[in-house]
Formats: structure tokens, sequence, C-alpha cells
């Protein structure tokens, strides 16, 4: 399943001529939206000229801090998933214990509880735990969100990987602990970024557990952050494409570096 | 290789010869096993399995944060006696039944995109980028396009259609429409995607056997690429009706509010409306265990209906 093998490029003819200007047509619209929020947020509006609106929106909304806040979420919680997946995945795959299918099994089974399911006690148990206005409190709610799917991608890579690897490491005396921090987090680095860039943009672009989590203006994520706006008086509409506009930055970026990785990770979750 | 990896563990077990009782408990594979698993496994308890069984108990009771007094199936027996909840129901349906037309696109798209052409990747990316944006972001534009002064209606007056034009957002009907296409819209990308990847699995040879025995573009379509195609069809169908179950609620919260009046308000949104905004706990996990049912209903009907065995 890799795309880079795409039909080679053949040049324009009658026949390729129309796939050509109907796709061209959805790709254009496809970043229209996108185009439509750089034009507004450089455009002169009335409260300024050429770009004021960006100078503005820093200085009265305080974006940059709203850009760390996000940034400590999704970079805690996409480290932790990491970590717990990767760690979960061997073990899954390469030391099976005891009952080890059948938790992996009622993990799998986890992916299907919507947060919508869970959130209410979730935010009572945070709550009494001292997680609600804090930043660990959505780091550990991202993180566990994200790792049953996580660890079950994680898992399949493993399976994929000799089980004589691990043996022969174990024959030349290495505990599985060796093992795993020298040969197998870095043979998984390839799944490791489809995991990492599928967390980092679930959890930058959530709404809902921010919006619970963190009542603390100050300790408000971008996405809560330009939420907010809208119920502002004093904020124009156009401050608040530019907000949204920002808060898309990160993850475009993360898009163009990781968009096979995110290919991968997205269509891993087909059945055979 | 196996020679590089095994040489790289044993100079690492060598520097360290004295273990501690850590590593000799890593020691046992079965041991070892369990313990490479259980953080994962914690957070998984703790974060899902713990408090999905309390919203399970939660959803009998009367509970509004302070007590909560068991009553029953109430909470679930009201749920369609409720007009806002009634309506919330009927719209993540009325989603649920949009959702086999929005997947056309992106299956022509993918098509398209397989037949090759010059900037056939340049294309393909450009059209998968928004699966980077937030339901914020999308929200955002979705709703300022549709403003009663936005670019829409800005269109519809210059070409001479000021009777059409209106305040999209504000009307019941036209407002669920709205959030119904700009759901579908924001998901081509990445069912493209996914419906290219399963273009691409299909052995070109067979469509060019046929070709050559004579069979036209629409007979190889219909007979070889997509039988081919059916889990990536199933798979699309149900990625795409998890997440307008599940995962509206961004969207709606930026684009509506859920209005005007519960006009557009999905089950996920009234679990935080009834929860968050309005206090009856009770009432919001009965929803929410109801959307949990809902949603793996849905998903066993798919699977169902495209003829394979539930599993």
């Amino acid at each position: 399943m890799v795309l880079d093998d795409l039909a080679p490029s053949q040049k324009l003819n009658r026949t390729t001529i129309v796939p050509f200007v109907v796709v061209a047509l959805v790709a254009a619209a496809s970043v229209a939206p996108f185009l439509y929020l750089v034009t507004i947020s450089l455009l002169p509006s009335t409260t300024g000229g050429f770009g004021a609106l960006w100078g503005r929106l820093f200085s009265t909304v305080p974006v940059a801090t709203y850009l760390v806040n996000s940034g400590i979420v999704s970079g805690g919680a996409t480290l932790i998933v990491l970590i717990v997946s990767c760690m979960a995945g061997y073990g899954f795959s390469k030391l099976r214990f005891f009952g080890s299918n059948a938790v992996l099994l009622a993990i799998i089974a986890c992916i299907s509880v919507p947060l919508a399911t869970t959130i209410i006690p979730n935010y009572f148990n945070f709550a009494r735990a001292g997680g609600v206005g804090t930043f660990w409190g959505p780091i550990v709610m991202y993180a566990a969100g994200a790792t049953p799917f996580a660890t079950v991608l994680m898992s399949n890579f493993f399976r994929g990987i000799p089980d004589e690897l691990v043996e022969s490491a174990v024959m030349d005396g290495a505990t599985y602990w060796q093992i795993f921090t020298a040969i197998m987090a870095r043979l998984a680095m390839p799944a490791l970024m489809t995991v990492g860039v599928l967390s980092f943009l679930d959890t930058w672009n959530d709404l809902l557990v921010g919006l619970l989590f963190l009542p603390d203006p100050e300790m408000r994520t971008i996405s809560v952050g330009i939420a907010a706006l809208q119920g502002v008086r004093s904020t124009n509409i156009e401050m608040i494409l530019t907000g949204s506009l920002l808060s898309a930055i990160p993850p475009i970026i993360a898009f163009l570096l990781f968009e096979k990785y995110l290919v991968a990770g997205i269509t891993a979750g087909i059945s055979k | 290789m196996l020679g590089t990896a095994s040489g790289i563990a044993s100079s690492a077990s060598a520097s360290s010869r004295v273990l501690s009782p850590l590593a000799r408990a890593f020691a046992s594979p079965r041991v070892a096993g369990l313990l490479f698993t259980l953080p994962a496994i914690a957070l998984v308890c703790l974060v899902i399995v713990l408090p999905l069984l309390q919203s399970f108990y939660f959803s009998f009771t009367n509970w509004k944060g302070a007590h909560a007094d068991w009553v029953g199936i109430a909470n679930y027996s009201q749920m369609l006696a409720d007009p806002e909840l009634r309506r919330s129901l009927i719209n993540s349906m009325l989603i649920f039944v949009s959702i086999p037309f929005g997947m056309i696109g992106p299956f022509v798209t993918a098509y398209l995109l397989y037949q090759g052409f010059p900037g056939v990747r340049l294309m393909r990316s450009l059209i998968f980028a928004p699966t980077a944006l937030s339901w914020i972001v999308i929200g955002m534009v979705a709703r300022e396009l549709l403003a009663n002064r936005g670019p829409l209606n800005g269109m519809l007056d210059a070409v001479g259609l000021e009777a059409v034009s209106r305040n999209w957002l504000a009307d019941s009907s036209w407002a669920l429409l709205a959030v119904i296409i700009a759901f579908n819209a924001a998901m081509w990308g990445v069912n493209t995607i996914i419906f290219l990847t399963g273009l691409s699995t299909i052995d070109k040879s067979t469509i060019e056997a046929a070709r050559l025995d004579g069979a036209a573009g629409g007979q190889v379509l219909w007979y070889i690429i997509l039988p081919s195609m059916r889990r990536f069809v199933e798979f699309v169908f149900i990625i795409t009706v998890v997440v307008s179950f599940t995962g509206l609620f961004g969207l709606i919260y930026v684009m509506t509010g859920g209005g005007p009046g519960s006009a557009t308000m999905t089950l996920d949104f009234a679990v935080w409306r009834r929860a968050f905004s309005t206090g009856s706990f009770g009432t919001g996990a009965a929803i929410g265990i109801s959307l949990m049912v809902l949603t793996l209903g849905c998903v066993a009907l798919i699977r169902l209906i495209s003829g394979r065995r539930i599993d």
C-alpha cells in the first residue's frame, strides 16, 4: 500500500485532459479555504492597512501564550503516546504472557469508545485528582485517548519483525529492556513517526478536552482560545479568521513534513 | 543486519554486569511482557474502561453534580420524549444518510487521479491537505462563507439571485444542510486518499488483460475495479460514520452552536450541552452510552450490508 507508485505521469492528451481538469478543480477547491484565510488576514480591514490584522491579533489576544500552551499539551501527549505504545507494541507482539492476546483485544475494543461517552466521569475523576486547570490533566487525557490505536499500530509493526532477532540478542546476553532500547525502538522509527503525527494532529486540533480541562484563560490552547474569540464583542470576524489561520500553521507544517506517515496511519485500520 | 543488532545488544549487556532488581525482573519474557505493556494497560483502564463503567452507572441516576439517586431507565426512556434529544438523534441519522452520497465525489476524484496525468502528485497532496485542519478552522470558514453578508450571498446578489440569498445558518433547515455539506466536504480529502490507496492495490495486469479483451472503460470500472474496492468502500463508510457520530463537536460548536434552537445538534454535542451547560450529568451519561451503542450498531449494519462476517 505505497502511494508513491502512482501511475507514471502521462502527457496531457485527449484521454487525460478531462481527469486533469476535474481533479485540478477539486484541488483548487481544497486549497480555496486556506487561500481565503490568507487573503482575509493580509488585506487592509477596518482596523488598519496591509497585514495590520496580524499585529493587532498578537497585541490584543495572548495568541503566543495559546500557541505555547498547545505545544506543551500536544507535545506532552504525543511523547507519552510514543513511549507507551512502543513499549506495549513490543510487549504484546514479542513477549507474550498469559492473557496478553485477550488484553490486546480489549485495548483494540477501546478504540470504539467515543470521547463523548467517557468525558463526564473523566472530568470528575481528573478534577478530584487535581488534573483540571493543570497541563498534566489534558496531557494524560489525550495520551490515553490515542493509546489504543497507537498500540495496535505498533503491535502490528513489531509482529512483522522476525522473532529470531530477539532470540539471538537474548543468546548474546542482552536483557529485554536492552533489546528494546538498542534494537526495537530504533527499527520502529517509521511506525513511531506515524503514531506521532496522528497523535499530534488529534491533540492540537481538539476542542472539547481543552475547553473543559483548561478553564483558566491563561492556560487555553490555541483551538479553545480562537473558539472563545467568537463570544467577544470587540473582536471582528477578520481577526478571528486570522487567528484560526494561525492555529492551522503548525498542523499544516506537520502535514507537509510527514504526509506519507499520515497516509500510512489512516490506511492502517483497513481490515484484511 | 542481524549480526549488527546482536552486536549492539552484547556491548550493551557487557556494560551492565551488575543487574538491578528491575533488570532481573525483565529477564523473564513473561514478566518483561507484562511490564512493557503495563503503562498502556494502566492508561487505558483509568481513562477509558473505568470512566465507561462509571458512565454506564451514572446513566441510571439523576446525578447533577452533588449526589446521585438511582432512577432506573428513566434517563433512557425520556430521551425519545425530549424534543431536543429527538432532534439530535434525527440529525445524526440524517448525517448518516448523507454519507454514501458524500463518498461519490472522493471516489471519482481518486479514480481520476489513478488515471495519471502531469501534476498528479501535487494535486493529490493539495486535496489531502485539509485533513490537517481542525474542525474549528473548517467551521469558522464555513460560517464566514455562509454569513449574512458573506461571499456566498454576495455572489448570489451579483448574479441577480437576491431572492435565493438568505441568512443560511439562521434558518433551521438550511443550517443543518450547511453542516452536512461542510462535514462531507471536509472528509473529501482523506476519503480520496483511502480510495486511491485501494485503487493502487488492484493488479494492473488484470485491467490490462480486460482492456485487451475489448472491455470498455465502464465495464472495467464495474466488473473489476468496484468489486476489488469493496473493503475500501466499507472502510471509508465506517470511519466517516464514526467521525460524524463522535467527532463533530468542534465543527458544530463554532459553526452553529447547535442552533438555531436545536436544529443542528448532534448526540455528541448534546452530551456536552446537557452535562456541562445544564448540569444534568445523569442524562448526559445516558446520551453518551446511547451514542456508543448507536455507533457500534451502525458499524455492524454497514458490515452486514457489505456482506462480511462481523468480527
